[in-house]
């Protein structure tokens, strides 16, 4: 009982302390990142692990959230007669917001965690300790490559995600509730407009910073052994998780008062 | 008198309320072998981390070549660690790459080599270290004792100034010992400088110039080759013989 008290009574002061490492660990990114060498075939093969191989599963997020969201939407606004908004409201919903979101959250799951579970072995194995013993730096070898390339690969596999939300919104309105397929694709084409492109790529490009940073911070932070590495992982996911959240609703805010002054 | 390539004084370090070293100081000479000896948690990793920056004092000194390191960040420990190899106590290989790119890292690293010279310097590296054939496999397909000479191959592949050993026979048969011993002794034969952490007497004593023995957070005694060989310093004699911690 005495422990879990004073247990409490630290959190604040831990709290401090990620706030410090995750911002001092993002000064040192950006102060690192301009400064050769550059290390591109990293890069391209984080591309690969964090980007290409999360692909399937942001896929399937997408196109079955499209997909139930028609459907949801069509037997709500049937009574009302509201079903020609549907493609309307699916498409908005998933560009500016489900879109990116979910691409984010299903990345923070699977590469959040991979991150942080893989540099932590590297610190439990003293790999880490080897770079910086070789001479080399574990920010450009290690850190530099995971954040650059998922600020590559997340925007791109959300604008994917987004295209295969609506095509699985299509297929139900088509398929399930009877809209004319025509009539969707032209109500799509008539309600997105490039800012809302613009405001879901914003937004991944700043989820990918809330993904990585964390996740390579708790990584590189790992104490205590493979326990460590474990307690870090699914720290990594919902320091993710969690700022996604809570950045989104900033970044709405800010692309709406921005595009609508609102 | 000789340089001092690697010197501490008044070294003080700490984790959270636990004080490890109270006051430290030794040196080593060029071209020395010196054994750093003492008992398990005692510290004797962390100071040979501190001289290449990997932990910092809490106060006093790390000398290096005459330069005090104790304040140098990153970047200016990058020159430093080019000169001073440090082998680690499991190898610390990179377990994605294969043995060939793990010693190919440092040259890739430091030197504007081809991969023809890279290879035909793994492969000089490697025969030094009696380990023919190793280059395509990973650490994962290698025994304790092979990682911990690629490991070994791998810090000294630079032709590094100064070598660190951290307990580079720990856990290792007799046959892989000597095979270490062997190395370091050849090493030594080249003008390197060199510190050895260990609790291998043997090693100690078949490899060392002198030795250091570290206990309650102080250097309680420097025992010379001579000592070594003839047991005659009381506290060396009362650290193999398990009396003292």
């Amino acid at each position: 009982m005495k422990n879990m008290i004073t247990g409490l009574g630290s959190l604040p002061i831990q709290f401090l302390n990620v706030v410090g490492g995750i911002s001092n660990l993002t000064g040192q990114l950006f102060k690192e990142l301009i400064n050769r060498p550059f290390y591109t075939s990293l890069t391209i093969e984080q591309i690969y692990m964090v980007g290409i191989r999360s692909s399937m599963l942001v896929f399937i997020t997408a196109i079955s959230t499209g997909a139930v969201m028609a459907m949801q939407f069509g037997l709500g606004l049937e009574k009302f007669g509201g079903k020609p908004y549907i493609a309307a409201i699916v498409s908005l919903s998933i560009v500016r917001e489900l879109g990116p979101v979910f691409a984010s959250l299903v990345v923070a799951g699977r590469v959040g965690a991979g991150i942080a579970s893989e540099i932590g072995s590297m610190v439990v194995t003293q790999q880490v300790d080897a770079i910086r013993a070789l001479g080399t730096s574990p920010i450009k070898k290690i850190v530099i490559p995971r954040v650059v390339a998922l600020f590559i690969a997340l925007p791109t596999l959300s604008i994917m995600a987004i295209c295969l939300g609506i095509f699985g919104g299509y297929l139900t309105g088509v398929t399930q509730l009877g809209i004319d397929g025509g009539f969707y694709y032209a109500k799509v084409v008539e309600i997105l407009k490039v800012h809302d492109f613009a405001m879901s790529v914003g937004k991944t490009m700043f989820f990918s910073f809330c993904i990585s940073i964390p996740a390579c911070y708790y990584g590189l932070n790992v104490t205590n052994g493979t326990k460590g590495v474990g307690i870090a992982t699914t720290k990594a996911v919902v320091t993710g998780s969690i700022l996604i959240f809570l950045s989104d609703f900033v970044l709405t805010k800010l692309f709406l008062y921005m595009v609508y002054r609102m | 008198m000789e340089e001092k390539v690697i010197e501490l004084r008044n070294f003080k370090k700490s984790f959270g309320t636990k004080l490890v070293h109270k006051d430290i100081n030794f040196y080593v000479r060029k071209g020395e072998c010196v054994g750093l000896l003492g008992g398990s948690g005692i510290g004797k990793s962390v100071l040979l981390r501190s001289l290449i920056g990997l932990e910092k004092p809490d106060s006093g000194q790390v000398v290096i070549q005459g330069t005090d390191i104790t304040t140098y960040k990153e970047p200016q420990l990058i020159a430093i660690r080019k000169k001073v190899a440090y082998v680690f106590q499991g190898g610390a290989l990179f377990d994605s790459m294969s043995v060939y790119d793990n010693l190919a890292y440092p040259l890739r690293e430091h030197t504007k080599m081809s991969e023809l010279e890279i290879e035909k310097r793994i492969q000089e590296t490697l025969d030094q270290l009696h380990m023919p054939n190793t280059q395509h496999l990973f650490p994962a397909d290698l025994s304790g004792g092979m990682q911990k000479r690629i490991g070994l191959a791998r810090a000294i592949i630079l032709g590094p100034e100064v070598i660190l050993y951290d307990e580079p026979t720990a856990g290792l048969d007799p046959f892989n010992t000597k095979k270490i011993q062997e190395i370091i002794i050849e090493l030594k034969k080249t003008g390197v400088t060199s510190i050895l952490v260990t609790h291998d007497i043997p090693t100690a004593a078949a490899v060392c110039d002198r030795a250091v023995i570290v206990a309650d957070g102080i250097v309680q005694t420097k025992v010379t080759k001579e000592e070594m060989d003839q047991k005659s310093n009381a506290i060396y004699q009362q650290f193999i013989e398990g009396e003292i911690r």
